[in-house]
């Protein structure tokens, strides 16, 4: 099959870009949300 | 205790990814008619299995919200979601790829491809449906349903290529016999256990997310209330 290894690179190329790329925005999500809460809950115990 | 399996789960899981690309690249056999291309195979059938079980996952949850009502159904439901329609994405692109060359083409219109996309389609429009509805309670019991309705095309698009004729190749054959070289037989054994496992790590974590914008949302409720 022509070009096969080109192609095998792009898949796994691809396949490890999109997994780090949803563990990079979940991580992200993760950080802003614990943020927010710690805020919050700074708020709630100087009152 | 789920915090010690979070904990573990990725020290057990990095070495079967390394071991399963090991076995993918060096230890499998390389297929005699399509040549390397085919190892994207492994991967590609492990994240199409997976994403199959997280959505099986969403169909779970969303059965016992309607049944129990409890928030943490809806919670598992979102997740594993969430998490299928990336794990299809995956699919969706690593079968092209090995497509082009073997096939000719990026894309052709076959039962178990079509069926496929519909089915990512179906859990993106489920996603939708979420951040449409702002009221929590409405927003689990219309996004179950259509999680329900969503995973009835699962088996279809699985049982698309004995139901429909179909180029799409077929890991398993009638009666259960796998069509493969038993080295790739067990590399496949591998890999699939390995992305198992990775989903479960992001399913932990996505959940826990969900948990904790929960409790920000009953925070911000309690400020408003005390304002």
């Amino acid at each position: 099959m022509e070009g096969g290894l080109y192609y095998l690179f792009l898949a796994y190329t691809i396949l490890w870009v999109v997994n780090f790329g949803y563990i990079f925005f979940l991580g992200k999500r993760y950080k802003d949300v614990q943020k927010e809460l710690e805020h919050l809950e700074k708020i709630i115990s100087g009152k | 205790m789920k915090e010690k399996i979070k904990t573990i789960l990725p020290y057990v899981d990095l070495p079967l990814i390394i071991l399963a690309l090991y076995m993918v690249f060096i230890y499998a056999p390389t297929d005699s008619y399509m040549g390397d291309i085919q190892r994207i195979f492994y991967f590609h059938v492990s994240f199409a299995w997976v994403g199959f079980l997280s959505f099986f996952c969403n169909f779970v949850g969303s059965i016992m919200y309607l049944i129990k009502k409890e928030r943490c159904w809806d919670i598992l439901a979102v997740s594993a979601a969430e998490i299928g329609i990336a794990f299809c994405l995956i699919v969706l692109t690593t079968g092209p790829i090995w497509a082009r060359p073997v096939w000719g083409t990026w894309w052709t219109w076959d039962p178990r491809l079509v069926t496929f996309l519909i089915l990512t389609f179906m859990y993106a429009a489920y996603m939708t449906v979420r951040n449409a509805i702002e009221e929590e309670t409405k927003r689990a019991r219309f996004a179950a349903v259509i999680g329900i309705i969503a995973f009835l095309n699962v088996p279809l698009t699985y049982l698309a290529s004995h139901l429909w004729r179909t180029i799409h190749p077929d890991v398993i054959r009638p009666g259960g016999k796998w069509g493969l070289d038993p080295a790739m037989t067990a590399t496949l054994r591998i890999a699939v256990p390995a992305i198992t496992i990775f989903f479960v790590i992001l399913l932990l974590r996505r959940m826990d997310l969900e948990g904790m914008r929960d409790r920000v949302a009953e925070l911000k409720k309690k400020i408003m209330k005390e304002a």
